[in-house]
């Protein structure tokens, strides 16, 4: 038993707080509400940054499980000042994993110059179609939220074949991709989650890959990004509102922190922050260990972190009152990313269903 | 960072769990129900070397370390004895033996350690009083130096084991004007003239173990039962803080797995409108979410047991996170564990309004949930 990171894992989380704390990252949330070009002119830099640290090529595939730990530290560290940032890498990491479980080539979504989109959820069921014809395969089907899609240089596009489910991967130039009208969001706005249109789209057979678990990975993917991106919202709650509450509004005055109820209130979102991070830490442990429990034990930590981030950033919102409920400030854009938290990957609900069936079983 | 445990570590948890399900909690129930003491229970945690796990061997102990301590408690509660046997062993070891342990002469620690180890003396800590429990330094029980004896008068209230502990280790204060610095402990034997227990106090849960009111009427102690020097008392009581909210909150988070267990049993069995009520999404969520919470507690006491066998300087804050999180968010799901079972959980033979009422005292006993608060808010500024 070792609560403490070795230095070998120390390393990733140093490189990215030195990053941020160097300024070498803008927050694509401070321009939530620019036109995805200008979104996009804020997220490439950031993303060649990363690849330079390392940072996108971490526990990329089956291989490299061992290090998801280290990466939720790092990954802590960047949702501490980019929750956008982190579902972003996330999106890139899953993408990466397939190729590289497939035996495919990374290297130009590690690096950071070209950016991945995934494009798997549909209205129902996945009902986009892959068909074979010759050396290609001829997909048709429409995608309802493609994360970063007016971005994107390469998607991996998840169809049915005559074989089950696989991903193809398309490029952006490809003639019959169509990317819809932007969705505005509640949360992570600068995704520009988009509507991908397929419509007689002409893709090599060398293209698709055949994952395992499409659908497995793509919510296992979301939920340990939605973990970490917990931890950041809570720490960087914590800190902002304890920043707030001592400082007195003029010379003179009690300021906030002065007052019991409010460091009281600190007080259980340091608690609730401490106690999900422990919780992660050993959910994450057990799956880059391969342990039987592992499952589960993500399940609990998704759950607990992302509800605890709902109420954390709400609690930081109640002690900075009328200057929390002013905009642009990163509580307020915390507090409205949070809420992703328990509705994607397992929802609160299936994910409660799914450890109680672990327990029943 | 890694969290398993060693192979060692392991199966002595499993030990555990196997000697306390055969020889302990069948007689629990018994006791609960008449709120008495289980002294033969006790002499069997004791024999089996509970009691006195982490002591050095030549002290009549095992050697063991924290964390494999920690794991013992949680399999008593996984076992499903009760959180009044569970606690009598806490206040037992950690809180009296273990300070004579860390604070004693060589000659205290040999006349008292080993006795305490076995279970052949039972062992109480006296700290709180009617008018002082949180605020620690308004303790009123005096010790006076006359010649070279010391006088106690006053008196302790809510003393788990009180009235059946052979040995106390009591708090004073040697000058009122001092607050902390005049808080002082002493030892005191059963039948030293002036000293005395109240009759156990009636509570609601935790009920195995006596809790009852301490006297001290013109207490007269020779020199040697100083225990820790003048004016060391507020560190010492300090320092149990990191057994209190690790290996005494142990079997209480045990006790969660043990309630998932009996409920995920019977939700399997009992059927209503024609399926197993285990199909029901309601009673699955419960089951989640005592779930939920027995994974964040274990990880949160885990750490300061880790903490503790790393010799690390006293962690007060984590300590206070996890009493806090333990204490405030363990009740849901003991109210859960009840619910899933319906009217048989409101019922004594299925242990789980037992675990409910035992379960309260963790938000209240060994530093309230806003004594919690206070601390961690005080450290995180």
């Amino acid at each position: 038993m070792n609560f403490d990171l070795n230095e070998s894992e120390l390393a990733l989380p140093e490189k990215i707080k030195t990053l941020i704390k160097d300024g070498g990252l803008l927050v694509p949330e401070a321009i939530e509400e620019a036109p995805p070009k200008e979104v996009e002119a804020a997220l490439r830099p950031c993303l060649k940054r990363l690849g330079e640290t390392g940072y996108l090529s971490a526990a990329v595939g089956k291989k490299k499980q061992d290090e998801l730990l280290s990466l939720l530290c790092a990954q802590k560290e960047l949702a501490r000042s980019s929750q956008v940032l982190l579902f972003a890498t996330e999106l890139q990491r899953l993408v990466c994993s397939w190729i590289a479980d497939c035996g495919g080539e990374t290297e130009s979504i590690t690096s950071g110059d070209q950016i991945a989109a995934v494009a798997v959820s549909e209205s129902v069921a996945i009902r986009t179609e892959a068909a074979r014809s010759g050396d290609e395969y001829v997909l048709n089907g429409e995608k309802t939220q493609v994360s970063l899609a007016p971005m994107a240089d390469l998607f991996a596009v998840c169809a049915k074949t005559e074989n089950g489910l696989a991903v193809f991967l398309v490029p952006q130039s490809t003639p019959g991709l169509e990317v819809g009208p932007r969705i505005r969001t509640l949360g992570y706005d600068a995704l520009c989650t988009s509507p991908l249109r397929l419509n007689d789209v002409h893709v090599p057979a060398g293209n698709m890959i055949a994952p395992q678990e499409i659908i497995g990975d793509l919510r296992a993917a979301e939920n340990r990004a939605m973990t970490a991106a917990s931890l950041g919202i809570m720490g960087l709650c914590l800190e902002e509102a304890t920043q707030f509450a001592n400082t007195p509004k003029e010379k003179g005055v009690k300021p906030p922190a002065g007052h019991q109820i409010i460091r009281f209130t600190l007080a259980e979102m340091l608690t609730l922050l401490q106690t999900a991070e422990i919780l992660a830490n050993r959910a994450f442990a057990a799956i880059a260990g391969g342990n039987r429990e592992a499952d589960s034990l993500l399940l609990c930590a998704k759950v607990f972190a992302t509800e605890s981030a709902c109420t954390v950033s709400q609690q930081a919102l109640q002690i900075m009152a009328s200057s929390g409920y002013q905009r642009p400030n990163p509580v307020e854009r915390a507090f409205r990313n949070a809420r992703l938290g328990p509705i994607i990957g397992h929802t609160s609900e299936t994910a409660r269903m799914s450890i109680a069936d672990d327990i029943l079983a | 960072m890694d969290f398993q445990f060693t192979e060692e570590q392991l199966a002595f948890k499993e030990q555990v769990l196997k000697f306390a399900r055969k020889e302990i909690a069948p007689r629990c129930r018994e006791h609960d129900l008449e709120s008495r003491f289980d002294l033969e229970s006790f002499r069997r945690l004791g024999e089996f070397g509970i009691l006195g796990l982490h002591f050095p061997e030549e002290l009549g102990g095992a050697g063991a370390d924290v964390v494999t301590t920690v794991l013992a408690g949680e399999a008593l509660g996984e076992a499903g004895v009760d959180g009044g046997l569970t606690l009598s062993y806490g206040a037992h070891t950690f809180l009296c033996a273990d300070t004579i342990f860390q604070h004693g002469t060589d000659e205290q620690k040999k006349k008292y350690v080993p006795k305490l180890a076995s279970g052949e003396w039972l062992g109480c800590m006296g700290l709180t009083e009617p008018n002082a429990g949180s605020d620690v330094a308004a303790l009123r029980t005096r010790a006076e130096k006359k010649g070279d004896k010391w006088v106690l008068n006053g008196s302790k209230i809510f003393i788990t084991n009180g009235p059946v502990a052979d040995v106390a280790v009591v708090y004073t204060s040697i000058d009122p004007a001092q607050k902390h610095a005049g808080l002082t402990a002493f030892i005191i034997e059963k039948g030293t003239p002036g000293f005395s227990a109240g009759p156990p106090l009636h509570k609601m849960g935790c009920r195995t173990s006596q809790t009852s009111e301490l006297f001290f009427d013109d207490c007269e102690l020779p020199a040697e039962n100083l225990l820790g020097g003048e004016g060391a008392g507020f560190m010492m009581a300090m320092q149990t803080v990191e057994w209190d909210r690790s290996a005494l909150v142990a079997p209480f988070v045990g006790g969660m797995t043990y309630a998932i267990s009996k409920c995920a049993e019977y939700a399997k069995e009992r059927r209503q409108f024609g399926k197993a009520i285990a199909e029901f999404q309601a009673v699955k969520k419960k089951l989640a979410d005592m779930k939920i919470f027995l994974e964040a507690a274990r990880g949160l006491i885990y750490r300061i047991a880790w903490c503790k066998d790393q010799g690390r300087p006293l962690n007060h804050l984590e300590a206070a996170v996890a009493k806090l999180y333990v204490g405030d968010w363990s009740l849901g799901p003991t109210n859960d564990a009840m619910a899933v079972m319906g009217g048989y959980g409101y019922c004594h033979e299925y242990d789980m309004e037992r675990g409910f009422r035992d379960g309260r005292l963790a938000p209240l006993g060994g530093g309230t949930s806003e004594i919690q608060k206070l601390i961690i808010s005080k450290l995180m500024m």
